[in-house]
């Protein structure tokens, strides 16, 4: 009980220090950011696009059986 | 000559007279030139979607390069249809930003199966003639690696677009506050600044505001292997992973569609307006229909245009109309009706005591209001405004004239508000002494200066005089 309260502070406190994250540096490749996200985005479709594969192919499988 | 557009290596714009060239670098233009005769490149310059363009021939293109001063040989030269009266980003209405961010993505979205795509996606490279948008950048068509899935201008696109629309929707932002101090829109960053640390990230600005704020700041300083191309194993997942990113940010922009929420307030501002009565506004209206009728201006600027009763009447009349207003949501409303009822009037958020400066490199980037303005209409309309210009803002009344005889090149229809109006005592506020000179015949000896009195007219049951001067020494070809 205690260990999962502990675990739960300290999941509060690395909530609450992402929070309070101001930017320290005078510059930061400022387009960065979306880029990630945009390639992030990209990989989860992608990763979607081959699922999709592989339940079609599935699928026809099943029909033809 | 004057260089209009310089950013792209690949080539810039100039005007010449009325003009306007785009001088394209030899190696630069096959993917232009592939893209015009393209199903698709015609598909939408027949739609009006993309500025017309042609490719110049000799010996015009001869005579175009030794007025520029350029090698021929080395260059292509494109004609671009001129754009009527070109206005920037920082002046139009949240609703304009919004169809152009539209037109935008439809265009990404297009051309995608013929294999182009779009290498800037920013509002600098849209333009409005009346109410419609107009992708201007023809250098912004490229040929693209079919296994490639990255769209690289989406963070232009989302800091130019998308967070303008959010930050007006929920922070009231205007254009003005977001694009005069800043080119390239507004930054993820920004935006969490406005949001405070626990809004961001709840949608919807968790995934444009919240995480490429966090990535970009884990992302380690001088790594530049993200900029790295990445291609897919093949063509159908690059084609599917854009399709469903464009998806995802048409959705985006359509959650942030600009609500008019005044709309009913400022849909009976002229049945509510204590200035005049009901046969009043009758008299005005038929004092500047006859005026139209009479003169047939082609262009009409309508200063402090509010709703734009006027400007419909201008634009219904078949002159093109160009309506300013200090007040954002008035122009937002008439760009929606010039939009709907397709009225050639272009609305633009512009206090013309106040007008936009020249701004960018050399301060020659975005010319001023002033510099686009300047003789480009036969008739400047100044109904109900010389009195705000005068008492709010305090701007001496032969100033205003000497301004609206640089503004026109025919006619000046002005409203003449005696100190005795109901309205201009409650915009005095007790100052009546400041105005103790204004007669209506100070006011007609100021307009001597520079006009001829056609004839005015006095609104029955009020102090107002509406006026149609005509310019002294205006050719009459």
């Amino acid at each position: 009980m205690k260990i999962r309260h502990l675990c739960q502070i300290f999941l509060v406190f690395l909530i609450l220090s992402f929070l309070t994250v101001k930017s320290a540096y005078a510059y930061i490749d400022p387009g960065s950011g979306l880029l990630l996200w945009q390639l992030v985005f990209s990989f989860f479709v992608g990763a979607l696009f081959s699922i999709k594969k592989i339940l079609r192919f599935f699928w026809r499988k099943k029909n033809k059986e | 000559m004057q260089v209009l557009s310089f950013r792209d290596p690949v080539g810039f714009v100039v005007r010449l007279d009325k003009q306007i060239f785009r001088i394209i670098g030899k190696d630069s233009c096959n993917d232009l030139e592939s893209f015009l005769s393209s199903d698709i490149g015609k598909k939408l310059l027949n739609k009006e979607k993309v500025i017309a363009t042609r490719f110049l021939k000799q010996p015009e293109k001869k005579e175009i390069g030794y007025r520029i001063s350029l090698k021929e040989e080395e260059f292509e030269i494109v004609e671009h249809k001129a754009i009527y009266f070109p206005s920037y980003p920082y002046e139009w209405a949240p609703e304009m930003i919004y169809t152009a961010a539209c037109l935008t993505v439809d265009i990404a979205v297009d051309i995608l199966p013929a294999g182009y795509t779009l290498k800037d996606a920013t509002p600098y490279n849209i333009m409005f003639e009346g109410p419609n948008p107009i992708l201007i950048d023809m250098l912004s068509f490229e040929k693209r690696d079919p296994r490639d899935s990255v769209w690289l201008p989406y963070g232009q696109f989302i800091r130019t677009f998308t967070l303008p629309l959010l930050v007006n929707k929920y922070f009231s932002l205007r254009m003005p506050d977001i694009f005069f101090s800043r080119r390239d829109g507004i930054e993820p960053e920004d935006v969490s600044h406005f949001c405070g640390s626990l809004r961001q990230f709840l949608p919807p600005f968790l995934s444009i505001v919240a995480i490429p704020n966090l990535l970009s700041k884990i992302q380690k300083k001088k790594d530049y292997g993200i900029y790295k191309k990445r291609l897919e194993e093949a063509d159908e997942i690059a084609t599917f992973i854009l399709l469903a990113l464009f998806k995802n940010i048409r959705k985006q922009i359509n959650n942030l569609k600009p609500v008019n929420l005044r709309q009913s307030i400022w849909a009976d501002y002229a049945k509510n307006n204590m200035s005049y009565s009901e046969d009043g506004m009758k008299v005005k209206d038929r004092i500047v229909s006859n005026f139209l009728n009479e003169f047939r201006p082609r262009q009409v600027l309508d200063v402090g245009c509010n709703t734009g009763y006027f400007s419909e009447i201008a634009a219904k009349a078949g002159s093109k109309v160009v309506a300013i207003d200090s007040d954002p949501v008035v122009i937002s409303s008439l760009w929606r009706k010039a939009y709907e009822y397709k009225l050639d009037i272009l609305p633009l958020n512009i206090d013309l005591t106040r007008p936009s400066p020249s701004i960018g490199w050399l301060n020659k980037e975005c010319e001023s209001f002033l510099e686009r303005a300047r003789g480009k209409f036969d008739a400047v309309f100044m109904l109900a405004v010389k009195h705000h210009m005068m008492v709010t803002e305090r701007i001496p009344m032969n100033e205003i004239l000497d301004l609206a005889a640089e503004l026109t090149t025919r006619h000046l229809v002005i409203e003449y508000i005696d100190p005795k109006d109901q309205m201009f005592k409650i915009l005095v506020r007790g100052r009546e002494k400041l105005f103790a000179y204004l007669t209506r015949q100070s006011f007609e000896k100021a307009v001597l200066e520079k006009f001829n009195i056609l004839r005015f007219e006095r609104i029955e049951g009020s102090e107002r005089y509406i006026y149609i001067l005509s310019l002294k020494g205006i050719r009459h070809d």
